[in-house]
């Protein structure tokens, strides 16, 4: 009699996987919650020199210089007013075999939501003016669209000072 | 503030990878748990949800990492910072607490905390910190005659100064007028003598009763 419930309980659980969802610019997105580091504040980053306009600087996270990024501007939107409820998302990712902290700006946390990732849905071409590779696909959730970010592609991995960054925080770490 | 009992010296290590999550409404009340902080709880999904947050409180916590916690969130900024946690058998487990409001259209509707594993060496400051945070408050403890006046009449410190400080001034401008009224009794100035020793151990016992502003928790341990 015991083992029913209990092997219903894990077929209905089993499936599921937690994404963390937030706004930016009135719209909804969101990203697997596995990945996430720490939520924070916004406070003043320090600006690294020749870098995309996305990317805002470093953050000094107890050690580690973790990049940070403006989710807006690297999906093509206006630039947002950072006010206190201005949330930095630190994620951490694997690349190259290294682990890598980076930060991103999000206007504010919404909710946390279970999803079958099986029925994550394709993100439609919509031309070449908008950049949807940075987008895994769409989770439909309730009676709206959560939009499921590709962590790996918000800053692909180049020459140069990126590298030097992911080494320090991969050393930190 | 409610306090969990019993606790023991076991920890519970935070699986490698694994993320706790849950969410509350606006008064703290569990809305949602995912499976890993169920399983390290102790607790079952039914006796969480719906239960206050503070139900997996650990007593070494020092309240006021939580009234930072609090004063920040309902702020409507995020809060990070290491918390140990009391699981149902009473052992505990040490976590990053990521704290942050919900929105929804600009409205805050819940609190939600992600909860990561801390490295030992973080566990280590916080450990020290809230130690450090719970003695002080123990030393700060009001002594002499502020205590006892605050012990026996069950009054509180704030008021006790201000009525000492009346009664002090009452007394004063009393024996003024006394001694205005007849100069040169032996007497009378026995009893300003008497006063003053009194009024003196009064004042020594004051700074106890104004307690240092505590260093907070999250800032000491996002510096580190």
């Amino acid at each position: 009699m015991s083992e029913i419930p209990e092997a219903d309980e894990q077929t209905s659980l089993v499936d599921l996987e937690e994404f963390l969802s937030f706004d930016l610019a009135g719209e909804r997105y969101c990203l697997e919650i596995l990945h996430v580091q720490e939520i924070r504040g916004w406070e003043m980053v320090t600006r690294v020199p020749n870098q995309p306009d996305y990317v805002l600087g470093v953050l000094n996270l107890r050690g580690a210089i973790v990049p940070v990024y403006d989710l807006r501007i690297r999906l093509g939107m206006p630039q947002g007013i950072y006010g206190k409820e201005t949330v930095v998302i630190v994620i951490h990712l694997k690349r190259e075999g290294k682990n890598k902290s980076i930060g991103i700006v999000v206007d504010s946390v919404s909710d946390v939501i279970e999803a079958d990732p099986k029925q994550l849905l394709a993100t439609p071409e919509f031309g070449e003016n908008l950049d949807t590779t940075v987008l895994k696909g769409i989770i439909p959730a309730d009676d709206n669209m959560v939009m499921l970010l590709d962590i790996q592609q918000i800053h692909p991995v180049v020459e140069g000072i990126n590298e030097e960054v992911s080494n320090e925080t991969a050393g930190a770490r | 503030m409610k306090i969990n009992q019993p606790v023991t010296d076991h920890e519970i290590p935070m699986k490698e990878g694994s993320i706790l999550v849950s969410r509350t409404d606006l008064k703290g009340m569990i809305t949602y748990c995912n499976r890993d902080f169920i399983e390290i709880s102790g607790f079952t999904e039914s006796e969480l949800i719906g239960s206050s947050h503070n139900m997996i409180r650990h007593p070494d916590m020092p309240p006021e990492a939580f009234e930072e916690l609090w004063s920040t969130i309902k702020d409507r900024r995020p809060w990070s910072g290491l918390v140990k946690n009391r699981t149902r058998q009473g052992d505990y487990y040490w976590v990053r607490a990521n704290v942050t409001p919900l929105f929804e259209h600009g409205r805050v509707t819940g609190y939600m905390s992600v909860r990561t594993q801390p490295t030992r060496m973080e566990i280590e400051q916080a450990e020290a910190l809230y130690k450090d945070i719970t003695a002080r408050k123990a030393s700060m403890k009001p002594t002499g005659i502020a205590a006892l006046v605050s012990k026996v009449k069950g009054i509180s410190i704030r008021y006790f100064n201000i009525g000492y400080g009346l009664l002090s001034t009452i007394t004063l401008l009393l024996l003024a007028f006394i001694i205005s009224l007849e100069p040169g009794n032996a007497v009378i100035y026995g009893f300003i003598g008497l006063m003053a020793v009194l009024y003196m151990i009064g004042l020594l016992s004051l700074p106890t009763m104004y307690p240092r502003h505590l260093s907070t928790p999250r800032r000491n341990s996002s510096r580190s």
